[in-house]
């Protein structure tokens, strides 16, 4: 397999050699709107391999030119332009001006810190939108980037916004999230929600993955890398569209949007929505989700723009949760759509396992252009989600009654019944919600200043402050009329209802007052960035049910963590094709609000300590205009991952282990490229290896509290085990082909492997001090999987027209992505979800 | 030249794909060998006429095939693996049991015993009046004076008895069963007619023991369930060529709650069996799945806890590793506590496989395999 894909590779790199012939062209292009040269942009000869990549001033230039010659310039934000001249001898075409179409688009960019290629020295993949409409069908965001380097993405259980993504083998606690510049990882936990944000891959204009350290200036879990999702902004023109799709199991879409433009009065305004809705390639995964996006910008003066966006996805959905060993779900009758997370009450679907969801964002943004030098970009937002996750109380999904056998419903009527026979009224069994609810505000300024030519100098402000609002409550009462809760203090023997909270009540609120600067330097071919960063985290936790109203322990006190970045990198043009760069960074990371607070109470760990991650990389691309190409080489190293474990103390109280010392790496290779010869074909691929492993035991752990030994004497044998639960390597390859002008085929293949099934290092402890060995965990089989698209462009009266087609999983390969390790590190033992066969959707696309 | 390129990536891509479209296809094969192809089954059968014939050629089966029953202690765990295996040839290791059959034990007096009770025993016994003056001093006359009797050992004692201020000699008929003496019922000549008897026997054992059930439960109603009570009363019969015999027949009741119940000759037991690869084995194990309560007993005695809290509030065992997380100690605890907190059978050498659910990054079901030893439930590897 690997030794097929170095043939392909080679075969392709084969293709990067140029043609001899005469006569060169050369030009500058710029901005319409600020005169600046326009860095990156493509210009492509038509009908040749011929091309060139405009450099930091706008120049480009492309030799052996004869005849007649058309120019087709493109780059993202402005309109494509075409130019015909007829070359015999060198040609000069001057200044050529690029109109944006987006208004403000390099000021959200330098809010929200995209990388450039040639210049940030940083290991970028950017995903345009044009990609997204033609890959989103039924793919999230995750998906979306399975095949650039370095990500591991999986539908999970299959539900709708249930799939994650790995970053270099860190989970999304250590992946930073932005959305327009705004991060969006949970701040208690640090996770990433994708189901917030399921559906939004409509209005999203570019998706660019930042590997490693990232060039964020404010400051990120950026450990694994940072996602940065660029919305739309405001649409220079007029116009609009309207979609409509099907696809597998009831799959329907319905989407529209609509631009005004940029009036002579500089207002614009741009709508879109979209409703989603299907049953769901697994059983009871059923969805029902929208979304919504506006921008209304004034263009107030030359120097001022004001721009106010919203956008939200509401969505609710059955989930699937169970996982089981992989001979449960072969003895299921259909092993890849069995759910056992959902159950029929009077002949409707009911599901345990379920998922609502809204966090509607907004942004009033500021952009100041104060002088030729110094601009000041300013993003106030807030954010309210409301929503969380449904699931059982007081039966299991395992052991609840079923309606015919193993692989069939949960019989809701049953439990019904059993509610009924209670003489009181009183629910023994219920559904429930925990709910996950939120209020988020923030400022992200950003103030830039050209020093010089070569100097630039950036500083801001990051403050944000957070409520996280956290409870359970009552969703279905399965025909009792209440439900007894005693775990409320203030309120013993509560007789609970449908909307009531129940089982815990508490607040988690984070005061985040962050402050960064970046200094820039560019001079001919050398571009360098070294910037800092540094936060203070305030931590304190309201707990409503464990506490009387009458104690002042209700409240915490504020828990203050200070954490910082820096890091600096150098990218080196070594001619206009071959690029160079390196990067390196040292930063702590605040531990999460979980390991201040532990136990669900207000019981502070007084020991948990910032992880500390150390991260340098070097890299080259290679860039034409018919081929682009990066390798990039990274090692990061996490030293004391925080592992904490709850304990008894000499007294009975609770007391914590932190187990400080535990280290792990990550190192590998990834090489992308890009090969586009002419505009009807282009191949594109992509291959990472990774190695990731724990690099320490623990030996002879003791815990003491004072003078009393607790726990121990243990080791945590883990070194030289694998990091789980993302492939340590992945390969993609793509090819789209246009058999005629307006119909385009594309295939892309998948290919996985080296995935050791999550465990828990900390349940990797003996007490045989000094002779445990460290089993490896599960390692999975490497699988591939092939997905195939169709697009055809054609008019429709007055509207552009796209007909598009993907299928998914062509082949309805089996495989397994999810597993958790399980006693005896083997296929047997381990709790999986198979992989989602092959699924469809295809639709109708009208621009006007 | 490059259109015949394209061509070869699309061959070479879906070449590659063919090549590794199952991926799983080792993994399955793996499982199948794990589980040795063997079909498994939880069983829950009484033995029939029929089962008991399969035994016709075992060794040692000849008996149980007439008579369809077993009358040795070892003869079901023997015997009912030959059963199981010819009637389910199919199954193999971790298939399971319970079978319920008729086994022949029936109560018949084994030594009989006379004796009067002297002065000097009395003495000896600490009745310095020189007599009995409730049941109480029966029992423990039996037990002072025939310390090694057998099962079943019927004995007749005579000893003078105070009552309603005057001592008057009696006898009674005094059963050992089950370790323990027994006062036995000795029907009266009225007792005798009550029940349809001409004279003062019985010619049939069965009659005898289902009548003498009536009458106990007319005379003694009000009786806890599980109480036990033996009866003797004469049993006639003529020898073939003899002349008529008459013998005392003890007979042994237990008072089901609304009636004396006679222990018959064969009664229902069961075993439970278990197959290890590919051998039928008795075996005490009991399967249980935790119920909702079980996990209540559990975080009750755990409450406070993080790892008890926790089980409060998720209704599961958190086996993830972290601050809440259950060790396997703790488990084996948690469940050992459940299995003496009544309902359970708590004798040294009881099995249990308690399935329980959990949270490990995932809710699934764990088994644990635990045995009783020493009064202690250890886990049982």
């Amino acid at each position: 397999m690997r030794k097929q894909l170095l043939v392909l590779m080679t075969f392709v790199l084969s293709f990067a050699t140029a043609f001899a012939q005469s006569g060169v062209v050369q030009g500058r292009l710029l901005d319409a709107e600020t005169g600046e040269g326009v860095f990156g942009a493509s210009v492509l000869v038509v009908g040749t391999t011929k091309g060139a990549v405009s450099d930091v001033d706008g120049r480009f230039r492309i030799a052996n030119l004869s005849g007649n010659v058309t120019f087709r310039i493109s780059y993202i934000g402005y309109d494509q332009i075409t130019i015909e001249r007829t070359v015999s001898g060198d040609i000069d075409l001057g200044d050529i001006e690029l109109v944006p179409n987006v208004i403000a688009l390099d000021q959200i960019e330098v809010i929200a810190s995209v990388a450039e290629e040639r210049k940030t020295p940083v290991a970028i993949s950017t995903i345009k939108a044009i990609q997204i409409i033609e890959r989103a069908s039924n793919q999230e965001f995750p998906e979306l980037l399975k095949s650039t380097p370095g990500v591991y993405a999986t539908k999970s259980g299959g539900g709708y916004g249930d799939s994650r993504i790995n970053l270099r083998g860190f989970n999304s606690e250590n992946v930073a999230v932005l959305i327009n510049g705004v991060p969006v990882n949970d701040m208690e936990n640090g996770r990433v929600y994708w189901s917030n944000w399921a559906g939004l891959t409509d209005v999203t204009q570019s998706m660019q993955v930042q590997r490693g350290l990232g060039a964020s200036k404010v400051a990120v879990p950026s450990i694994g890398g940072t996602i940065n999702i660029l919305t739309k902004t405001t649409d220079a023109k007029k116009g609009g569209y309207f979609s409509a799709s099907t696809g597998n199991n009831a799959y329907s879409k319905l989407s529209f949007g609509l631009s005004t433009g940029l009036t002579e009065e500089g207002w614009a305004v741009t709508l879109s929505g979209a409703k989603i809705q299907g049953d769901g390639f697994v059983d009871g995964t059923w969805f029902e989700g929208y979304n919504y996006f506006f921008n209304v910008t004034k263009q107030i003066n030359n120097n001022h723009i004001l721009s106010l966006t919203g956008f939200g996805a509401p969505q609710k959905h059955g989930q699937r949760e169970s996982r089981a060993n992989i001979q449960y779900w072969r003895n299921a009758p259909e092993p890849l759509k069995w759910n056992p997370d959902y159950g029929i009450l009077g002949g409707e679907i009911l599901s345990v396992e379920d998922n609502f969801y809204h966090k509607p964002q907004f942004s009033l943004n500021h952009y100041w252009t104060i002088n030729d030098k110094s601009e000041l970009s300013t993003a106030v937002y807030a954010s309210y989600g409301t929503g969380g996750g449904g699931g059982n109380l007081g039966f299991s999904n395992i052991t609840a009654p079923r309606i015919s056998g193993t692989y069939s419903p949960i019989d809701f009527d049953a439990l019904v019944a059993q509610n009924e026979a209670n003489v009181d009224g009183s629910a023994s069994v219920a559904l429930r919600a925990s709910r996950n609810d939120h209020k988020w505000y923030g400022v992200l300024s950003s103030y830039s200043n050209e020093i010089n030519n070569n100097l630039k100098l950036l500083v801001g402000a990051d403050l944000r402050w957070y409520k996280g609002i956290h409870f359970r409550e009552i969703t279905h009462l399965l025909g009792a009329e209440y439900y007894i809760d005693n775990s409320d203090v203030n309120q013993p023997n509560k007789a609970v209802r449908v909307g009531d909270k129940y089982s815990y009540y508490n607040d988690g609120i984070v005061n985040w007052t962050g402050a960064f600067g970046q200094l820039e330097y560019t001079k001919d071919k050398l571009a360098a960035f070294f910037s800092g960063a540094i936060s203070n985290t305030g931590y304190k936790r309201v707990d409503y049910f464990n506490y009387l109203d009458s104690d002042p322990n209700q409240t915490s006190d504020v828990q203050n963590f200070i954490g910082f970045q820096t890091k600096g990198g150098v990218n080196y043009n070594l001619t206009a094709n071959h690029n160079v760069f390196a990067n390196l960074g040292y930063f702590e990371k605040a531990p999460i609000f979980d390991n201040v607070f532990q136990n669900f109470v207000n019981d502070v760990n007084p020991d948990a300590e910032n992880e500390k991650i150390t991260s340098y990389e070097i890299g080259y691309s290679y860039r034409s205009a018919v081929f682009n190409a990066n390798v990039n080489l990274y090692r990061t190293q996490w030293k004391d991952r925080a592992f904490i474990r709850s304990l008894r103390g000499a007294g009975g109280e609770d007391f914590f282990a932190n187990l400080k010392g535990v280290n792990a790496i990550h190192q590998g290779v990834e090489v992308d490229f890009v090969y586009s010869p002419s505009t009807n074909f282009k191949a594109t691929g992509m291959v990472s290896v990774g190695d990731w492993e724990w690099q320490n035991d623990l030996l002879g752990v003791e815990v003491f509290d004072g003078q009393t030994q607790i726990d121990g004497p243990f080791d945590l044998a883990i070194a030289g085990l694998k990091v789980g639960d993302a492939a340590q390597t992945t390969a993609a390859f793509g090819i789209e082909y246009n058999i005629v002008p307006d119909v385009k085929v594309s295939i892309d293949y998948n290919y996985y492997a080296n995935l050791y099934a999550q465990y828990d290092p900390l349940t990797r402890r003996t007490t045989d001090v000094g002779q445990g060995t460290a089993d490896e965990s599960w390692k999975l089989p490497s699988w591939s999987t092939i997905d195939l698209r169709l697009k055809y462009d054609f008019k429709f009266g007055d509207f552009d027209a796209t007909l598009f087609g993907n299928v998914n999983n062509l082949l309805d390969t089996e495989y397994i992505a999810d597993a958790i390790d399980g006693s005896n590190h083997n296929a047997a033992s381990s709790s999986v979800w198979f992989g989602q066969g092959r699924t469809w959707t295809g639709g109708l696309r009208l621009n006007f | 030249m490059k259109y015949l390129n394209k061509l070869n990536l699309v061959a070479l891509l879906m070449a590659v794909a063919i090549v590794s479209c199952d991926p799983l296809e080792d993994t399955f094969a793996e499982l199948d060998a794990n589980t040795d192809t063997a079909i498994s089954a939880d069983m829950v059968l009484t033995l029939e006429d029929d089962d008991y014939e399969l035994l016709e050629d075992a060794p040692g089966g000849a008996g149980a095939a007439q008579y369809k029953n077993f009358d040795s202690p070892d003869e079901p765990r023997t015997l009912i693996p030959v059963i199981l295996d010819s009637k389910f040839p199919h199954l193999g290791n971790g298939s399971s049991a319970l079978v319920t059959y008729d086994y022949y034990s029936p109560i018949r007096v084994n030594n009989e015993i006379s004796h009067t009770v002297t002065a000097q025993e009395y003495q000896d016994m600490g009745q310095t009046f020189g007599n009995f003056n409730d049941d109480g001093d029966i029992i423990a006359a039996a037990n002072f004076l025939y310390p090694d009797a057998e099962e079943e050992d019927l004995l007749t004692l005579t000893y003078d008895y105070y009552a309603s201020g005057s001592v008057s000699q009696r006898t009674s008929k005094v059963a050992r069963l089950n370790g323990f003496w027994y006062i036995s019922y000795e029907p009266t000549q009225d007792d005798y007619r009550f029940m349809g008897q001409a004279y003062n026997n019985f010619d049939s054992r069965t009659t005898g023991r289902n009548r003498m059930g009536v009458l106990l439960t007319n005379k003694y109603p009000f009786a806890d369930e599980g109480d036990v009570k033996t009866a003797v009363f004469t049993y006639t019969y003529v020898p073939s060529g003899g002349s008529r015999q008459y013998e005392d027949f003890l007979v042994a009741y237990e008072f089901d709650g609304s009636a004396w119940v006679g222990v018959e000759d064969v009664t229902a037991q069961s075993l439970q069996f278990g197959n290890e690869d590919g051998t039928w084995v008795p075996d005490n194990t009991i399967k249980y799945v935790l119920s909702g309560a079980d996990y209540s007993t559990i975080g009750a005695q755990y409450a406070g806890t993080a790892w008890g809290d926790n089980l409060n509030t998720y209704g599961n065992f958190s086996r993830t590793g972290g601050s809440t997380s259950w060790s396997d100690d703790l488990m084996v605890e948690a469940l050992g506590f459940l299995l003496n907190s009544g309902g359970f059978v708590t004798t040294d050498g009881q099995k249990y496989v308690l399935t329980v659910v959990v949270y490990n990054g995932a809710t699934v079901t764990e088994d644990w395999s635990l045995i009783r030893e020493n009064g202690e439930w250890v886990l049982n590897d």
